[in-house]
């Protein structure tokens, strides 16, 4: 037979050190190991053996603590695809050969590319995808949140966009809850694109936004390769369910830089483009920062301000207030009420000159009509 | 004529109160509208009536009236920042006082303002812009030594953000961002005067000289311009060939031209 079902033991499972990717499974249910001739696909969870330890030394658990890891460790990790210029480029495989652990939350894939800075990714041996006792194999999209057609528009909507990896995003982000909520303003935060990662996801929650939401919770590891549709399919998901909370903002970080490919289709989609009230722009340098503006506002898109590493500089600073024609605010000066006062004033009268724009269209409309 | 005053004469008046406050009035021979009004706020040498004599030529073309306060070394030091502290020397009150006074014994209409400062008028009138921005029709800041830039990272008078000299402020930027401003600064005033305000927190933000704030300041405004998605009207124009001098400015024929010409431009007929 091609495809072997294998119980587990509920101490081997308790045993292994469950991914922070796998956070929305619920543990207590009855798995089987599911092995043989199978192709993975994206989102599966397996049960894989550590055999050499590399760049990833650490597992991020579920509670997003970064467990050590030992060769001999059984770990569950989910297959997904990763994209990431400052560490690795890596596929699901075809088969359920050795791979790779690609990314700390969890991640198992083939790898194709590596950055010369850091180390060869931790080898894993898989021993089987999970599968439940009717032995379908566990995906995350089977614990996903549901899907959706609307999304409340009453709260104001802040993307946080950057050059690159590395280049600030998740701390502008954390630091923007932080503001917001030191002002008394109800913030939901989300993490619309990259790879399952528990710090990012703790830093929104640790800053004080509520509801706080990741990929993960739409069904999916990682946004690497995925098409329009399931780009559309996050930001209803995620973007409803923050809504849904009604709080008076929303914080959504953009992973990677707007040249990526996931990041770029998703500033192409209208749907997510007419929803946003403002763009935080996230940058190593004045010339990243003055290309990234550039490039969004090309398309329409709101930037209000620009932030990231290039602010520890204040020549810097200076440089990308002159060329960009923005306001730049301290990565860390996000988190004081004073700034995010003048940032959610500043979204709010954008949102209410865009409606009366709308209407005075719509008035203009039936009166010629 | 407004209130009997003979038009074509400068008049001088004094309130008391608190503290007593001067100021000059001038009402043209040709008033074309009793809303046009230019203010008129002096510098450190604190020439208000100079201010208002250099200027009748234009007053009498444009029809406008002119009003200068004098804010008196003694009383308001620090009238350039509006005060020493919020309960201090409250330079924008006494102000205030000029306006309630013009209004109810000349008969002058309260509507927004017209105003035009130099070097430290130029900074009194925009910290009274921000502080006040419905009151503001439009403005031209003429070589201010440096600004309060809409940077809520830093104090006021530097920034925007309160302190324990300046308390609980509020500024309204979406307001004052739709000021129409002319900055106005002299193509050699780039040096680094007696008067120039040469500390480490001016040096180090707003620039080396009067050129470099300018151009940092309205760089600054417009940025905060295009976060709130406004389209503002703030520029900077070199004055040819003056320096900080009141008088080289004045040797510009076409300088005070521009300053009523943008101030009225409006109000064309």
């Amino acid at each position: 037979m091609d495809i072997q079902l294998e119980a587990l033991t509920k101490k081997r499972l308790e045993q292994s050190k469950w991914a922070y990717t796998t956070r929305r499974i619920n543990q207590e249910q009855e798995f089987q190991l599911l092995h043989g001739k199978l192709i993975p696909l994206p989102g599966d969870l397996l049960l894989a053996r550590v055999d050499e330890i590399g760049q990833h030394k650490r597992l991020e658990l579920v509670s997003s603590r970064r467990a050590s890891l030992f060769e001999g460790d059984e770990i569950v990790v989910v297959y997904g695809n990763r994209y990431a210029p400052d560490q690795f480029e890596g596929i699901v495989p075809d088969h359920l050969g050795a791979c790779r652990l690609v990314a700390a939350g969890g991640v198992a894939a083939r790898l194709l590319n590596r950055h010369d800075r850091v180390k060869s990714a931790t080898r894993i041996t898989p021993l089987g995808l999970l599968a439940d006792k009717q032995g379908h194999r566990i995906n995350l999209s089977s614990a996903r949140l549901p899907k959706v057609d609307l999304i409340d528009p009453t709260p104001l909507v802040l993307v946080v966009a950057g050059t690159s990896m590395n280049s600030g995003k998740t701390t502008a982000c954390a630091n923007l809850v932080k503001g917001f909520v030191r002002q008394n303003i109800d913030v939901a935060a989300a993490k619309f694109t990259g790879t399952g990662a528990g710090a990012d996801y703790r830093a929104l929650v640790d800053a004080g936004a509520d509801p706080v939401f990741d990929f993960i919770d739409a069904g999916y590891v990682s946004t690497y390769r995925v098409n329009r549709d399931t780009l559309l399919d996050i930001v209803m998901t995620l973007g409803a369910e923050m809504a849904a909370a009604q709080p008076e903002i929303i914080v959504v970080e953009i992973a990677d830089g707007l040249l990526q490919r996931e990041t770029a289709r998703l500033f192409a989609t209208p749907f997510f483009t007419d929803w946003i009230d403002g763009v935080i722009f996230a940058a190593n340098d004045a010339l990243g920062a003055q290309a990234g503006v550039s490039w969004l506002t090309a398309r329409q898109l709101p930037v209000v301000a620009i932030t990231g590493i290039l602010t520890s500089s204040p020549l810097a600073q200076r440089e990308a207030e002159g060329v960009c024609g923005l306001p730049v605010y301290h990565t860390n000066s996000l988190a004081r009420a004073n700034i995010s006062s003048y940032i959610f004033s500043c979204l709010k009268f954008r949102k209410q000159h865009r409606l009366d724009s709308s209407k005075a269209v719509m008035a203009m409309d039936v009166e010629q009509g | 004529m407004i209130n009997n005053l003979i038009p074509g004469k400068i008049y001088h008046r004094t309130i008391d109160g608190m503290s007593q406050m001067n100021y000059f009035v001038y009402i043209p021979i040709k008033s074309r509208d009793e809303t046009r009004i230019m203010y008129t706020i002096h510098g450190i040498s604190r020439n208000a009536e100079e201010h208002i004599r250099g200027f009748i030529p234009q007053a009498e073309r444009y029809g406008a009236a002119i009003i200068a306060p004098l804010f008196t070394r003694t009383d308001f030091p620090r009238y350039q920042q509006l005060g020493t502290s919020v309960n201090q020397e409250r330079a924008d009150m006494a102000f205030d006082h000029v306006l309630q006074d013009a209004h109810e014994y000349l008969g002058i209409p309260p509507a927004p303002m017209r105003m035009f400062g130099f070097s430290g008028g130029g900074q009194f009138v925009h910290r009274y812009a921000m502080f006040y921005p419905k009151r503001v029709a439009r403005m031209v800041l003429a070589a201010p030594s440096w600004y309060t830039f809409p940077d809520p990272e830093r104090k006021y008078p530097y920034g925007i953000k309160s302190s324990l000299d300046w308390p609980n402020l509020r500024f309204a930027m979406e307001k004052f961002l739709q000021i129409p401003t002319r900055v106005l600064i002299g193509e050699e005033d780039d040096l680094r005067d007696k008067d120039l305000n040469k500390t480490r927190e001016i040096d180090s933000f707003q620039g080396l000289n009067r050129g470099e704030r300018a151009e940092r300041w309205t760089t600054a405004v417009r940025a905060l311009g295009r976060s709130y998605d406004i389209s503002t009207d703030f520029h900077l124009e070199k004055v040819p060939n003056a320096s900080h001098a009141y008088e080289s400015y004045l040797a510009h024929p076409p300088f005070i031209e521009q300053i009523f010409d943008f101030l009225f431009d409006d109000q064309a007929e």
